[in-house]
């Protein structure tokens, strides 16, 4: 077919006199020489100015977004002398887990292979994790079996790994993955449930409700008072700025006598340690009815056992408790009442966002929260 | 600040966008590609007698690479430098050929071009397969029993051309199976090494080997290998297997010396072609030739002796051009192959899923192997094999399976630019929930 083509378009000629003779084609052609050469060079180093650029470009993305492609966290629960307990590992969206360092997920416990284990993150089922030859490992308790049943991790999810023990907190695909079944849970939950009468099973529902109702309170509460903090800031910022250009305006800039330097808002950190009962100074109504009773910051999400049922394998619906079921029985949660530390001692409870999203740590945890708590982190935003 | 110096300032804010605009590098490169193309076809035109072929290609072939750079973008979020060295290396091509058409009575540049069309076709098939096909599962093993009947092809029905029967005719047209079987053998190898599934890629690698060998098409057996090689230890970063699989090639060459004839002779030409100048080194001589008298700046576009050199429209095209522009250009023709490795590299890098990252990587290293295999051959660094050059090179089967590596390379640029459109506007959105306040969001 080309050459079908081609045969057609050269039977088309032009007049055979408007030829340019052959010495000043030749000499034209070596003068062009240099033409062509130069716009090669020119074509070369703009080719590789771009690369390096993008190059640059590229790394300048990796600080500002150095959880790009990481699909979460494992959290070290036990991990012996050499991982401290609440160490968050980044999870790739693929890698290997093993006491290298040349893996993704570096473990260097005893029990854990050099190269233990593989995994690849599924966006319908979960963090597929498959051990290597001869290598064993256990997750939620469910230990694995044949590569035709692999394990799949949730959020939530525990791993059992040699003498270590991490849980996944997922940044993403919770829509897809849900939280973790927690089987091992699920099973005994199951038979209680069985042998609750309808009357409990009310009260029971009850209890979760309000629980959850208190804790969203208490998060919103926080929310508006960092709101406030940055308004006031904000404020300050630009009251700063105002007098500034008062200042040069009047000549006077450089004295300082423009008018008393004003003192910046000092960050209350206090707001987050308030103990209960105390209430903030210009705190809305409605707020107020809301305000937590008690807590710090980061206050952990009340038990699964609490929030609302789950269990049943289903997917988590918008509005429903995006997180992993809790260990803590209701006796241990009222036990730690006090949020201290331990609330969150697994470090999984508060889903984080990804930190890459910002610049600094403060920007992220106060983001997180907004953004985690108005979804129930069961949205990707989109 | 009064009314004037606003609008001076609003103007001279004008003014620097509107010039970082223009420097924008796509631009800038892409306009001196089809000024460089535009120039260097009309003045073949002017070589001997006018004919219209040649300004039709110096409008056709800058538009061409202006529409494929900058439009193609628009459709994918494709990678534009990669584009544009893409471009305009197969533009070289047209070039060359159509150059060396001129008093032959050939019309390979015209074809060149031709193909070149088709190869971008080509191209936006397999950004948009590794764009849009999510689930290969079933895709894979249909590509792979496909691409194992196609290779196995010419033995039944095959040509023979330069000593491999490795090319079939369909409608009239001369299809070489292997270079497109090199689409799905990157396929297959990243699917399954992705997987950790062992068996089948090896088996498919094993096979294509084999068929290969049959063939006697020799050249794309070591492109497969060392590809096959370079992903496997790309994927299990398993040192003593790729060591073994190198002391295997090794072993191989020295057996394939020690009983074959023909390779004791390719290698005695390639020590000393000079001995064999009439004979079987006439083409490694000519070639050296070619190249030493096109010096630093080469005797000029459209002159020169190229047809001397046997088999100059592919596996030579490279001492050609050394001849018509010179040793400096030849090296910057070079360095456009190591942007575009590097860019491939980066690109593999990037991605998210090892499936991509393989693939990328595949694809980047099968070019670059082949573009190795090829000028190394023609500058006498290792015995001369019969592949093309990347782009450059006579052919089309060659130049579209060049293209839809640059395709697939392509596509897992696009998928990487989604996934960080996504991680800026997972951050954006955060940054705006933080910062915005409570009734603004609702």
């Amino acid at each position: 077919m080309p050459s079908e083509i081609t045969d057609f378009l050269s039977s088309i000629t032009l007049p055979g006199d408007l030829a340019v003779p052959a010495e000043i084609y030749e000499l034209i052609a070596q003068a062009a020489r240099y033409w062509f050469l130069l716009l090669m060079a020119i074509i070369v180093w703009r080719s590789f100015r771009w690369y390096r650029r993008d190059r640059r470009q590229a790394k300048k993305r990796l600080k500002l977004l150095p959880d790009a492609g990481f699909v979460g966290e494992m959290v070290v629960i036990e991990g012996g002398e050499a991982l401290k307990r609440g160490q968050a590992l980044p999870v790739p969206r693929e890698g290997t887990l093993g006491t290298l360092r040349t893996n993704d997920l570096c473990v260097p416990v005893e029990g854990v292979a050099r190269r233990h284990l593989w995994f690849r993150f599924d966006e319908d089922e979960g963090l597929r994790v498959e051990p290597m030859r001869g290598q064993t490992a256990s997750v939620d308790g469910e230990p694995f079996k044949s590569r035709r049943e692999p394990l799949y991790m949730a959020h939530g999810s525990r791993l059992y790994v040699g003498k270590a023990q991490l849980r996944l907190r997922l940044f993403a695909g919770f829509e897809g993955t849900g939280y973790a079944p927690r089987r091992d849970v699920e099973a005994t939950a199951g038979t209680e449930r069985q042998d609750e009468s309808p009357e409990q099973a009310q009260a029971a529902a009850t209890a979760q409700q309000q629980a959850m109702q208190q804790w969203m309170a208490q998060q919103q509460y926080m929310m508006q008072q960092q709101l406030w903090q940055q308004q006031a800031m904000q404020q300050w910022m630009m009251q700063q700025a105002a007098l500034q250009q008062a200042a040069g305006r009047n000549g006077q800039a450089g004295d300082g006598a423009g008018g008393e330097e004003a003192e910046p808002p000092v960050r209350d950190d206090s707001i987050f340690m308030r103990p209960a009962g105390e209430r903030a100074p210009a705190l809305p109504e409605e707020m107020q009815a809301a305000e937590p009773t008690g807590g710090p910051e980061n206050a952990t999400p009340p038990d699964e056992a609490q929030g609302p049922d789950l269990s049943g394998g289903s997917q988590p619906e918008e509005g429903d408790w995006p997180y992993a079921p809790s260990p803590r029985s209701d006796a241990e949660w009222e036990e730690l009442a006090c949020f201290g530390d331990e609330m969150d001692e697994d470090m999984t409870d508060a889903a984080a966002p990804p930190r890459s999203a910002y610049v600094g740590h403060d920007e992220a945890e106060r983001a997180k929260r907004k953004v985690w708590d108005r979804y129930f982190g069961g949205g990707r935003g989109r | 600040m009064s009314r004037r110096s606003q609008a001076r300032a609003e103007a001279r804010r004008a003014a620097q966008s509107a010039r970082r605009l223009r420097r924008r590098p796509d631009r800038m490169l892409v306009s001196a590609i089809m000024l460089f193309f535009f120039t260097a076809f009309l003045l073949v035109s002017f070589n001997g007698e006018l004919e219209w072929e040649g300004f039709a290609l110096a409008v056709i072939v800058p538009v061409l690479i202006r529409l494929s750079t900058m439009w193609v973008p628009r459709l994918f979020p494709a990678d534009k430098l990669l584009l544009a060295i893409a471009n305009f290396l197969c533009a070289l091509g047209v070039l060359i050929l159509y150059t060396t058409d001129r008093g032959a009575g050939t019309s390979r540049g015209i074809q060149q071009a031709i193909y070149y069309g088709a190869g971008i076709i080509a191209m936006l098939a397999c950004i948009f397969v590794v764009r849009y096909v999510r689930r290969w599962g079933f895709l894979i093993k249909v590509v792979m029993l496909g691409a194992a009947a196609l290779l196995a092809l010419p033995l039944a029905i095959g040509t023979e051309q330069n000593g491999a029967t490795n090319w079939i005719n369909i409608a009239g047209t001369s299809v070489q199976p292997s270079e497109l079987v090199k689409l799905a053998l990157l396929l297959i190898l990243s699917w399954f090494m992705s997987r950790r599934r062992f068996l089948p890629w090896f088996a498919f690698a094993v096979f294509s080997l084999l068929v290969l060998m049959l063939q006697q098409d020799l050249g794309t057996a070591l492109i497969y290998y060392a590809t096959t090689l370079f992903l496997f230890y790309a994927s299990t970063g398993n040192l003593p297997l790729t060591g073994l699989g190198l002391v295997g090639a090794g072993g191989a060459a020295v057996l394939g010396y020690m009983m074959f004839a023909h390779v004791k002779k390719r290698v005695a030409i390639w020590r000393n072609p000079w001995i064999y100048y009439e004979t079987s080194g006439y083409q490694i001589v000519q070639m050296l030739m070619a190249i030493a008298s096109g010096g630093l700046f080469g005797v000029g576009l459209g002159l020169g002796a190229p047809r001397v050199i046997p088999v100059y429209f592919t596996d030579c095209i490279f001492a050609v051009i050394c001849e018509q522009f010179g040793v400096i250009f030849g090296a910057l023709v070079l360095a456009m192959y190591v942007i575009l490795i590097l860019r491939g590299v980066s690109i593999a890098s990037a991605a998210r899923s090892s499936f991509h990252a393989l693939l990328a990587m595949g694809a980047t290293v099968m070019l670059g192997i082949q573009t190795f295999i090829i000028i190394g051959g023609v500058l006498k660094l290792i015995p001369l094999t019969g592949v093309t050059m990347p782009f450059v090179s006579y052919g089309g089967t060659s130049l579209v399976s060049c293209m839809g590596l640059i395709g697939l390379i392509q596509g897992v640029a696009s998928v990487n630019q989604d996934d960080l459109a996504y991680d800026y506007e997972i951050s954006h959105t955060l940054q705006e929930e933080a910062l915005m306040p409570e009734a603004d969001r609702e």
